[in-house]
């Protein structure tokens, strides 16, 4: 359910059309749609809009603990490969890839982030149609199929000033499909829509840099893949999204669309995944969302929420949501959009302080209005 | 104390005289500082435009000639050791031509870098400007600047030309007309940017200039500690048409190739200072001997010379400091003008800058203000080490009398004469590493030299005076005794006048021989019957070119007997740049454009040289790099370092940086550059050259081309040297100026210590007609005699400066032409100045009353 930079950024590039780019050009996500594995792994230049996005949590033998985020973007501005045209610039391309990388040092209670633009211009961004291999500069994510190849070997790089990061991700359950159909709804407008699958848990091992010193890692990371053309309603201000990975084996999806007038869009839902891998759709009404707590953003002056209640009654699940680090703010990434994407911890609503899992959470929306 | 019993309250009663001594020495230290000032800005601008994408750039690969293969740049940013890569394109755009008028408008350097880069150290790289991202909501659209030719100029462009964010507007890329669209306005100070930079994205600028596919510059930011290494890796992947160079390495270069016309100017710049240390050379020496009786009675109280002489280098030290002072004030703004100036010359003749503001280095002001000081205390050394030189009694006696000077100058004269015998020595020295040291020697030896010589000239004249004045009436008999009488004050006076009508001769001496050598050499080799160039503005930044389809369809215009086509580029030679060209060689014997020295043949070269690797170079290019005929020069081109032969030398004064001229074919070869930027069209006999303009101009379309006849290129080129040469005429006015005033302090100081002859006369009946008349015979003298040692000198100098300086710092073969009107002029309008300076002195002896001025006596 990701997000704010690639949406932005699409609808940036949309609002002023230049001759001979036709943004109806693009296909829209609609139901019934089935996935092919591997094929669907790579990337989707009939859509708009695409992202790889992985958060995780990374333990040292040290005992050090650090979350990440890396997510690689694909912004269509014309459907399809480009075509060489003599007298046309190399560095145009059909699509821009940003790229954004945050680094949580929860034992050092720090927060570091970076972020690449590309463009599809002598290979800087690229992403493969027909598997799963994205490069944004001097990031990369590649994976090999096992098996039939819905599941892949992922490997993650991505190196910034303040660290850096090389990760082998082995999924540990096949894709969970999100929405209905194979489609995950976003409004009540027909193309506000998009094809989005998760990797929920994926055993991660590999090495973390931080500074000068450098860590080996392991833990668990979460993969998103979503594609689709769709906007925002007009008046939809911007989403909650949780990821939470239950010690229990379980996993859950969560995603509240925000109005200006502060009710939640109905569209909005969630994903339950049981430990063998099944999905349980959750509607609106089957899941509640709370925070008793604020943060404000020394970098855009936004004010966050910090601390969460989230309850799925039919999974029996009650959860209490902190932030591992307060501040854990994307500040002015681009097109000068802030948000919040962090680690958080999570505990039973009844017993404080017993851990039952691990987390991330986005807020996007808080640091005004999203105006796509 | 001491300083305020002789000093302070002397120069209170001596306002008028302090003041003007105080401003000659402000005007003197206001020139050579702005002149200083406009050079230093003017390489300064140039550092930021090499510097242009951020001041972290250590390490550039530039292109040779045309760009090199972008697809280097994906494996450059790989190298270990590299921080930051940033890809860049480099041309100009010309913005509010107005066709036929080569003079309107405005040449913007274009930029095109990857404006959609996000991260913090690309925007950092942009010098914090707004590219697509990392400006909030002031960041542009990226689609915008990729889609529709999105371009972010300065504010100060954008109100020049009416510009607003969103805006379309147009410009001439090259020889297309190109539309652009204003994407943000941009502050260049807090960019670091020069306000003629245009930023666009790459992708703009490579289909803009028709360079797809090729790069002009990577600016690379590298680890400090891995420069050496970084250059070493990047060695085998940098292509032959580009070189990896350190940015400070780019700035020497320009440094280099400037240094002998900015070493010109600041010469010319210090030469008003010296006439300003003439001044306080007299100052101090009027003061002293005005206060001989004081200085006895302090001597007779117990002052030692030690303090006498510490009090008037104080004085001295003190008139230099408040002049100074003022100077620097007055200079600072002064620089304003100069900077235009200077850079509107290098802008024409040696690359384009754009200079938007003076750059006040502290330095240079520091340094302007220290030469004052300097100047000033070394100046009345003299005269006060005759203060600490006075006897206690003798002082006390003979009140207010200058001592006579039984030698007549003649020892100063001896010293002038050995100094003369320097100057003539110095002359024949060469250049050391390019700079005329020993010319600039010589020509201070020379104002020196005649400056010592001139107590004993003075002495002479007065003597010459006195035997003309015979039967002359009352005043100039009186004038003549009176200026002999105290030969060591008029001397100064003479001295300095004449240092600075030296300088206005020996400058339009020079101006006046270089014009008709290069009017003469215009004429020889401007013959064709029309030139055509890109539109846009004369200036050596102009990048625009011409196909050679154009070429071609120009040259089947009907009527249309043949054209020439010319290419010139900048490269680096030998740690300098230095112009390349390129013409069809093939021509040489049929045009004989070019005159060559040491009588090579044109016919043989044009048999032996097209499509060979033989080089024709001008005479500045023979002189600069110390190279002769037969010598092999080896010039980096695209296709690898590639060795050329000196064919000939031939006679030019088109550029002081050199010029080595290749065959057409050799250089599109090489460089893989087949384009022209200059035609010469020789139009059929009896050709109606109107209607011929008119078919060029069609048959060039759509491309925009500039017509100029051979009448009007000539203009073109007196209009440029007159251009180059405009600060000069600037500074020699100033330096007449500020020697006018030395001879108003002269006589005023005259005037006031002759209160007691002046009443003696007034008292034997004198009328008050003939001490005015007298003080204006002798203000006449010291013009006269200024003017004519000023002639001699100045002629001195025009040769030093023609044959020794000129020659040996920029090669210029200079024939030498005397405006002998002008000098006559000059001689008299120096003469009358002196006359209108004694104007006020003489009204004031008219006013001293008889009986006051008398009754010491």
């Amino acid at each position: 359910m990701k997000r704010i930079a690639a949406l932005a950024l699409a609808a940036a590039l949309l609002s002023s059309q230049p001759a001979g780019a036709d943004p109806s050009g693009f296909a829209a996500a609609t139901a019934p749609y089935r996935y092919s594995w591997p094929r669907d792994h790579g990337s989707h230049p009939a859509y708009r809009t695409e992202w790889w996005y992985f958060t995780g949590h990374l333990r040292a033998r040290d005992g050090r603990r650090f979350g990440f985020e890396l997510t690689f973007f694909r912004a269509g501005l014309r459907p399809g490969d480009p075509v060489p045209q003599a007298g046309r610039s190399r560095w145009r391309g059909n699509q821009l890839f940003p790229a954004h990388f945050a680094l949580t040092d929860e034992s050092g209670r720090r927060f570091f982030h970076d972020e690449r633009l590309a463009r599809e211009a002598l290979g800087f961004g690229a992403a493969s149609s027909s598997r799963l291999a994205v490069r944004a500069d001097d990031w990369a994510l590649e994976g090999m199929p096992i098996g039939s190849g819905a599941r892949q070997r992922i490997t993650l790089h991505a190196s910034a000033a303040f660290g850096s990061l090389a990760l082998r991700a082995t999924p540990l359950k096949d894709p969970a499909i999100h929405g209905r159909g194979g489609v995950s709804r976003k409004g009540a407008c027909a193309s506000c829509a998009s094809h989005y699958y998760s990797f929920t848990r994926l055993a991660t091992t590999g090495t973390v840099r931080l500074a000068d010193a450098s860590y080996e890692v392991e833990g668990q990371a979460w993969m998103d893949h979503e594609y689709g053309t769709g906007e925002l309603e007009p008046n939809q201000r911007g989403w909650d999204w949780y990821s939470i990975q239950l010690d229990d084996g379980r996993e859950l999806m969560l995603y509240v669309l925000r109005r200006s007038d502060g009710s939640v869009t109905p569209q909005s839902s969630g994903t339950l995944v049981e430990r063998d891998g099944r999905t349980r759709y959750l509607p609106l009404a089957a899941f509640a969302s709370s925070s008793d707590a604020v943060w404000k953003s020394p970098h855009s002056g936004a004010v966050y929420p910090a601390h969460w209640r989230v309850s799925v009654p039919s999974a029996g699940l009650d959860l209490m949501l902190s932030p591992v680090v307060a501040d854990q703010e994307l500040a002015a990434t681009t097109n000068g959009i802030s948000y919040w994407e962090g680690a958080v911890d999570v505990t039973a609503a009844g017993a404080p302080g017993r851990r039952v899992g691990a987390g991330y959470v986005e807020l996007t929306g808080y640091a005004g209005a999203l105006q796509l | 104390m001491l300083f305020r019993a002789l000093v302070a309250g002397y120069a209170a009663r001596e306002g008028f005289r302090t003041l003007v001594t105080v401003f000659a020495v402000a005007l003197g230290v206001a020139i050579a500082l702005a002149i200083q000032l406009a050079n230093a800005t003017a390489v300064a601008s140039f550092a930021q435009s090499v510097n242009l994408v951020a001041s972290s750039v250590n390490l550039q690969i530039v292109a040779i000639g045309n760009g090199f293969d972008e697809s280097v740049f994906p494996r450059v940013r790989r190298v270990a050791g590299i921080r930051d890569a940033q890809a860049a394109i480099e041309d100009s755009l010309a913005i509010g031509v107005k066709p036929g008028d080569p003079a309107s408008g405005e040449i913007l350097h274009i930029l095109g870098i990857d404006l959609l880069q996000p991260s913090p150290k690309a925007a950092d790289a942009r010098g914090g400007l707004p590219g697509a991202y990392g400006a909030g909501r002031n960041g542009s659209d990226p689609y915008v600047l990729v889609g529709e030719r999105g371009a972010l100029v300065s504010d100060r462009v954008a109100q020049r030309y009416g510009l607003r964010v969103g805006k379309t507007f147009e410009a001439l890329a090259g020889d297309r007309d190109v539309r652009l669209k204003a994407a943000a306005v941009f502050s260049p100070r807090s960019a670091a940017l020069d306000s003629s930079v245009v930023l666009v994205d790459i992708v703009t600028a490579q289909e803009l200039f028709g360079k797809v596919g090729t790069l002009d510059r990577i600016d690379l930011t590298v680890d400090p500690h891995q420069l050496g290494a970084v250059k070493a890796r990047l060695a085998p992947l940098v292509p032959h048409g580009a070189r990896v160079v350190e940015p400070a390495v780019r700035t020497g270069e320009i440094r280099r190739m400037l240094r002998s016309f900015q070493m010109n100017l600041a010469a010319l710049a210090y030469v008003a200072l010296l006439v300003g240390a003439y001044l306080i050379y007299n100052a101090v020496g009027i003061s002293v001997v005005q206060r001989r009786a004081e200085i006895g009675t302090l001597r007779a109280l117990g002052a030692t010379r030690d303090e006498i002489l510490g009090t008037f280098l104080a004085e001295g030290a003190a008139l230099g400091a408040l002049g100074s002072a003022c100077g620097v004030a007055l200079g600072a703004l002064l620089a304003r003008f100069a900077v235009g100036a200077v850079s509107r010359t290098v802008d024409t003749l040696y690359v384009g800058t754009h200079v938007d503001g003076v750059v006040y280095d502290p330095v240079t002001i520091g340094g302007a203000f220290l030469a004052g000081v300097l100047l000033a205390v070394g100046s009345s050394l003299a005269p006060a080490l005759e203060a600490a030189g006075t006897l206690p009694a003798s002082a006390m006696r003979s009140r207010g009398y200058e001592r006579r000077d039984a030698s007549g100058g003649g020892n100063l004269a001896f010293a002038g004469c050995a100094l003369l015998a320097l100057c003539a020595l110095a002359s024949r020295l060469g250049p050391v590493g390019g700079v005329p040291i020993f010319g600039y020697g010589a020509a201070l030896a020379a104002i020196f030299g005649v400056s010592l010589c001139v107590p004993a000239i003075v002495v002479g004249a007065s003597r010459l005076a006195r035997v003309l004045a015979r039967n002359a009436p009352a005043a100039a008999r009186i004038a003549a005794a009176n200026f002999g009488a105290m030969p060591r004050r008029s001397s100064v006076a003479v001295a300095s006048l004449a240092v600075a009508t030296a300088m206005m001769v020996a400058i339009a001496v020079l101006i006046g021989s270089f014009r008709t050598t290069v009017v003469a050499w215009a004429d020889e080799s401007l013959r064709a019957d029309l030139f055509i160039r890109p539109p846009g503005i004369a200036d050596a930044s102009s990048r625009s070119r011409f196909t050679p389809e154009l070429v071609a369809r120009l040259r089947s215009v009907s009527g249309v007997a043949a054209v020439d086509a010319f290419r010139s580029i900048s490269v680096p030679f030998r740690g300098s740049l230095t112009t390349l060209g390129a013409t069809d060689f093939r021509t040489l014997a049929v045009r004989r454009k070019l005159r060559f020295l040491d009588g090579a043949d044109p016919g043989t070269l044009a048999r032996t040289l097209p499509n060979s690797n033989g080089a024709l170079v001008s005479e500045p290019f023979a002189t600069r790099f110390e190279v002769k005929e037969g010598d092999a020069l080896t010039f980096e081109t695209p296709s690898g370092p590639t060795l050329f032969r000196v064919a000939a030398i031939y006679n030019d004064y088109s550029s002081d940086a050199g010029v080595a001229i290749l065959d057409a074919r050799t250089y599109a070869r090489l460089y893989r550059d087949p384009t022209f930027d200059a035609l010469a069209v020789y139009a059929g006999p009896r050709m109606d050259l109107a209607g011929l303009r008119t078919r060029l101009i069609r048959a060039a379309l759509p491309s925009r081309i500039e017509l100029q006849s051979n009448r009007e290129l000539r203009d073109l080129v007196i209009r440029i040297f007159d251009r180059t040469f405009a600060i000069t005429y600037a500074l020699y006015l100033i330096s007449i100026a500020i020697a006018v005033l030395g001879v108003v302090s002269t006589l005023f100081a005259l005037v006031i210590e002759r209160r007691r002859e002046i009443g003696i006369l007034r008292y034997v009946g004198a009328t008050v007609g003939v001490v005015r008349g007298a003080i204006l015979y002798e203000a006449a003298l010291i013009g006269a005699l200024g003017a004519a040692v000023g002639l001699a000198l100045g002629m001195v100098l025009a040769l030093l400066l023609i044959f020794v300086i000129n020659r040996q710092a920029f090669g210029w073969l200079i024939e030498l032409h005397v405006p002998y009107a002008f000098l006559v002029e000059a001689a008299v309008l120096v003469t009358l100045a002196a006359i209108a300076a004694g104007l006020y002195p003489a009204g004031v002896a008219a006013r001293i009353a008889t009986a006051d001025a008398v009754r010491d006596e």
